[in-house]
């Protein structure tokens, strides 16, 4: 499975700040509430949550769904039969058209639910504006089976 | 190599049974209305044109390396409601099987009850130990294969590593005790007969959705009897609901499907039904797929021959079916328990 918390591999620090580009001020992104954006010339969506702030790719790689009409939310983790383990609160956003699951910190499908992702997009807080690199991250190196 | 995974074998008479069993429950079951009304039935419930007839038996297949033998009158014992008297039937059934349809090249398979979970382990055990049975009958009862009510069943196959094959009674949708099917109770036995392929998919799903797969990584299913082109559009039916609702079944770590096409296998009869308008070709192209078939040639109920298998599927088709069933033979060491 993807981890949404534990598998964010990249960091806006390893990009070039000089980049980024200023999206809006901090407080005009009201909480879990998903807006599009504008970066680098192509359309990102943008939310701030209880686990921080994310910009990810706009088109659900299934079938097209616009994730800004996508639903923050946690997962459950594997676990046993009956059992139900669940986290990540803020760090899973899924498609209006079918529900799946994409961790917002790096575009890629919860548990490996479908093999394409969103794209992910390094953000900062600069003195209280939002900033987006249009540097979409790289895919996680594909483990050997 | 050539494996026939649905071959039947009956008992010419309940009575030759009572030899194998306890004194006392043989005069139990000596009464005229079990011996009859028993008897009547035994070329499968209702679902042969021999019904009424004396019983009858198919034997070992000529060309088969491997036939494997399914007691159906032992697995009619889903419909019972005495489920005590239905062990001590299937146990009196195995031993006869052991000594009557084991062969070079025949094996019959071990009957266990649905309703009890517990002696069918302890009767898994115990006949595998003896040797000469090549599977384990486990009847459609009415609680689905995923639940936990068959895990003792489960555990116990994965430890003798013999494959469950669940072949229909001909009780299922009829009786009480045993499976109902989709939508409600039928009329008609022919519409019974037509739907029995609901039986494999309910209990493939409840395998898939309720972690049976995850929890006993060892076990191999087959689904005999019940036809096979269904199989392809209810593996894409379970996966897209596993694609949305994954987080609702957190057990399942996986797609569903991915299971089913490395432990899940059904027989080829009726081969005619895939075969009308290309189906074979369209739906079994894929590789993952065409090797989840395996040759059951549901004789003596007027079944597929191989060459019924060649006519239908071409040479090459074919003799990948009839090999298949390579993947269900005994392990001789259990895997991944």
């Amino acid at each position: 499975m993807t981890s949404p918390a534990r598998d964010a591999r990249t960091d806006a620090r390893e990009h070039d700040p000089d980049d980024f580009e200023r999206l809006c001020p901090l407080a005009e992104l009201e909480l879990n509430v998903i807006r599009e954006a504008t970066v680098g010339g192509r359309t990102v969506c943008v939310v701030r949550t209880t686990a921080g702030v994310f910009a990810f790719g706009a088109v659900c790689p299934h079938q097209g769904g616009a994730m800004r009409d996508g639903i923050v939310k946690g997962t459950m983790d594997p676990s046993p039969r009956n059992v139900y383990h669940f986290g990540h609160q803020g760090e899973v956003v899924a498609c209006p058209w079918h529900g799946y699951e994409f961790d917002v910190r790096t575009g890629e499908s919860v548990c490996g639910v479908i093999r394409g992702r969103v794209g992910s997009y390094p953000v900062e807080v600069r003195g209280g504006d939002v900033y987006c690199s249009p540097r979409r991250r790289k895919p996680r190196p594909s483990k050997p089976a | 190599m050539i494996y026939d995974w649905d071959r039947h074998a009956a008992v010419p008479d309940y009575r030759e049974l009572f030899p194998y069993m306890d004194a006392s429950w043989a005069k139990h079951f000596e009464r005229g209305e079990f011996l009859g009304s028993i008897a009547e039935s035994s070329n499968h419930i209702r679902m042969s044109v021999r019904w009424g007839l004396p019983p009858v038996s198919a034997g070992a297949a000529a060309e088969a390396d491997l036939s494997l033998v399914v007691p159906h009158q032992g697995v009619a014992i889903n419909g019972w409601a005495d489920q005590v008297a239905a062990t001590v039937f299937a146990g009196a059934m195995n031993s006869y099987a052991r000594e009557h349809w084991t062969a070079d090249r025949q094996a019959p398979a071990i009957v266990v009850s649905p309703h009890d979970p517990a002696w069918s382990a302890g009767e898994i055990r115990r006949r595998a130990a003896e040797g000469g049975f090549a599977a384990i009958a486990l009847p459609f009862g009415p609680v689905l294969f995923g639940s936990a009510h068959y895990d003792p069943v489960y555990a116990a196959a994965s430890d003798v590593g013999l494959p469950i094959v669940a072949h229909y009674s001909g009780v299922e949708g009829r009786y009480a005790g045993a499976a109902p099917l989709s939508g409600g109770v039928h009329y008609s036995a022919f519409s019974r007969n037509a739907l029995l392929p609901h039986l494999a998919e309910s209990n493939i799903s409840s395998l898939a959705f309720e972690g049976a797969f995850e929890r006993f990584p060892a076990v191999r299913f087959l689904f005999s009897g019940v036809g096979f082109s269904w199989l392809p559009s209810l593996l894409w039916r379970i996966d897209r609901e596993w694609r949305t609702f994954r987080h609702d079944v957190p057990w399942v770590t996986r797609v569903p499907s991915s299971y089913v096409l490395e432990r899940v296998w059904v027989t080829s009869w009726p081969v005619r039904e895939a075969t009308l308008g290309g189906d074979w070709e369209r739906l079994f192209h894929d590789e993952a797929f065409r090797g989840r078939v395996v040759f059951g040639s549901h004789e003596p109920f007027d079944g597929d021959s191989v060459t019924d298998l060649r006519d239908q599927l071409g040479a090459a088709d074919a003799a990948q079916v009839l090999g298949n069933g390579e993947g269900l033979l005994a392990r001789s060491q259990a895997v991944g328990q």
